[in-house]
């Protein structure tokens, strides 16, 4: 086996999670206990819970990786992951806790009811929840690969069954203990990272990796031209960790540094298209969004979101500092994986690489446990949002509503086992993408669905049950039609250019539908009594 | 495991008070200005058509650099505003 330590330091970490939940079900009695832990969460834990919940495999390991492959436009996909919550703070959270109960679904039912917005906010529920799940598969399974020298497929399979497994085993209550434990275990590990980063290449000068950004030429910019470098000889007969990035700017000095803005943006309407998605998909994450409904009232809903937002702030500063150092310091490691084709796990590896760098399998395994804590707990929030939809509101709601409380669980976890698959194969297909991509795209579908659905449910007494039906299927239609065309590389449909990212066309695609819809039928369901509510703090 | 017990949103005693839904949602929508501009002309000046504005460089470091930081800014701004909003109300 490779690396036995870092592979030992990861197995505890499992163990403890694995204990967590068997705890957490212990407290778990009644079914709401199972959905939102009874409601009884205090903000500051479920300010961790969301931190950990929320910073899955993009935000440890994609973004950090592709900084450090790309330079500083990589850093977007951070910020947006960053400015969402500033959308769900002010225009959701409170109204969504006041309204709402334990899903998207019942925020929607509440007050429009029918079974046809249940079962369509449960079938975009598990769309979402699903292709968020690929991500944090990919990631694994690249983790696994690292670690544990196994084949690809193998390490997929491995990670699919071990995220499968965490929600058969307990609900949101050891969930919720869990998420929080793997926010602060990923906010200390890359606080580790910078700090180690910092005192042993950089003289202990942060600002020293934003000077030393500035002379470099970031590794996609250099894997083509390498033939062409000249590097001096050095006394070990390696590249130290600068040397070649030096040699690289000596030969080339008019190619960009890593803080050149404008270099891995392809142009202005693909940013719009991702920062747009990213800003507004937040508001329709599922996953995310039960959360709210973990706490007593919109005041603490609100509460946990700042503690949350304070995390990311500078989670995600530190990012960029990590990002930058392991550019430099892998500098080499990087470019030779980009000559030779293995871009998704250059970006994805980049920051386990950097811990085995930095402090050895000790460190590498306190990242790696981090990073599965990362994909843990999200992948345990997604899949747990999916079951508790599927449950709750299409075999409780309408298909057998007389069902037993076993029975309902049951139907949840096969539920659970059927979508883990789907991912799993999903994780096949796309191994080569870098995971915070491929969480983007699924901010874009959340962005053109959900989100702009629940805003104008919570505010917007006009709205109309039609209206919200019309939203979510052109909504959920032109972000999938958009995906699918970019992973398969079709470069235009119907003459309308595929961007990275589905949100400027899905966005304002449902909210037109919406309005228009709005403005010509009548049923606006009990708008004054659901308002009233909403808005009742 | 028992039925999950479930609010009524629309539970009696609660008034529609359109007003004060207006001026929440005129508070929120200011905020949201607020971050949304700041969030935008970051991000657009951080691309390619962009970049020579992106890449004007103060005390030796890009545009993009500085607007990208104060996103992080005005978003804690933001965050505490609202929050004391809701203390006010």
């Amino acid at each position: 086996m490779e690396n036995p330590i870092a592979f030992a330091i990861l197995v505890v970490s499992l163990v403890a999670v694995v204990y967590i939940s068997w705890w957490g079900k212990k407290h778990t009695s009644t079914t709401t206990d199972f959905y939102v832990a009874g409601g009884k969460i205090s903000p500051r834990l479920n300010g961790w819970a969301m931190f950990g919940d929320y910073c899955s495999a993009a935000s440890f390991l994609g973004v950090a990786g592709a900084i450090a492959l790309a330079g500083i436009d990589s850093w977007w996909v951070a910020i947006g992951f960053f400015g969402a919550w500033i959308f769900v703070l002010v225009a959701l959270a409170g109204p969504l806790k006041s309204s709402g109960k334990f899903t998207v679904a019942d925020v929607l039912v509440g007050r429009f009811g029918g079974r046809s917005l249940k079962f369509l906010a449960m079938f975009t529920t598990v769309v979402i929840g699903t292709l968020y799940l690929v991500p944090q598969i990919v990631g694994a399974g690249h983790l696994f690969q690292l670690l544990l020298g196994w084949d690809y497929m193998i390490t997929v399979v491995v990670s699919a069954v071990i995220m499968g497994l965490m929600v058969i085993l307990g609900g949101m209550m050891g969930t919720t203990y869990n998420q929080a434990v793997q926010g602060v275990i990923l906010l200390a590990a890359m606080l580790l990272l910078f700090i180690l980063a910092v005192l042993i290449y950089f003289g202990g000068n942060p600002f020293a990796i934003i000077a030393q950004a500035m002379t470099t030429v970031p590794p996609t910019q250099a894997a083509p031209i390498m033939a062409q470098v000249v590097v001096p000889p050095t006394p070990e007969g390696a590249y130290g960790p600068f040397v070649l990035a030096e040699a690289v700017r000596a030969g080339f000095a008019n190619l960009p540094n890593a803080l050149t803005p404008g270099v891995a943006t392809p142009d202005v309407w693909n940013q719009l298209s991702l920062v747009l998605g990213l800003l507004l998909g937040v508001a329709g994450l599922p996953h995310i969004l039960i959360r709210f409904y973990t706490v007593k009232d919109a005041k603490d809903a609100k509460k946990g979101a700042e503690i949350t937002i304070i995390g990311l702030a500078v989670f995600y500063i530190a990012v960029l500092f990590v990002g930058f150092a392991t550019m430099m310091i892998l500098y080499p490691a990087l470019v030779e994986m980009l000559q030779a084709g293995q871009r998704g796990r250059a970006t994805n590896m980049a920051i386990p690489l950097l811990g085995m760098e930095l402090g050895g399998e000790v460190v590498l395994g306190i990242i790696a446990a981090g990073a599965m804590a990362a994909m843990l707990s999200t992948s345990v929030g997604l899949l747990i949002s999916m079951t508790t939809s599927l449950s709750h509101d299409v075999y409780a709601g309408v298909l057998r509503p007389n069902s037993t409380d076993r029975e309902r669980l049951v139907f949840a976890k096969v539920g659970a086992v059927v979508l883990t698959v789907i991912a799993l194969l999903a994780s096949v297909w796309l191994k080569d993408q870098n995971v915070a991509i491929l969480v983007a795209m699924c901010f874009g579908i959340a962005a053109s669905t959900f989100a702009p659905v629940l805003i104008l449910s919570v505010w917007w007494k006009g709205l109309t049950k039609e209206g919200v039906i019309a939203g979510l299927v052109v909504g959920l239609i032109v972000s999938l039609t958009f995906t699918f065309a970019r992973f398969s590389a079709v470069p235009e449909i119907a003459g309308i250019r595929v961007l990275g990212n589905p949100a400027l066309y899905g966005v304002p695609a449902a909210l037109i539908s919406i309005i228009v819809v709005s403005l010509l039928t009548k049923t606006t369901g009990n708008a004054r009594e659901f308002l009233a509510a909403a808005h009742r703090n | 495991m028992s039925n999950p017990s479930t609010k009524d949103p629309g539970a009696p005693g609660l008034e529609y008070d359109e007003a004060k839904i207006k001026r929440k949602l005129g508070a929120a929508i200011g905020l949201l200005l607020i971050f949304c501009v700041t969030y935008f002309v970051a991000a657009t000046i951080a691309t390619r058509e962009f970049k020579a504005v992106g890449g004007i460089e103060i005390l030796g470091m890009p545009l993009a650099l500085y607007t990208g930081m104060l996103v992080f800014v005005v978003g804690l701004v933001v965050t505490r505003m609202c929050l004391n909003q809701d203390k006010d109300n």
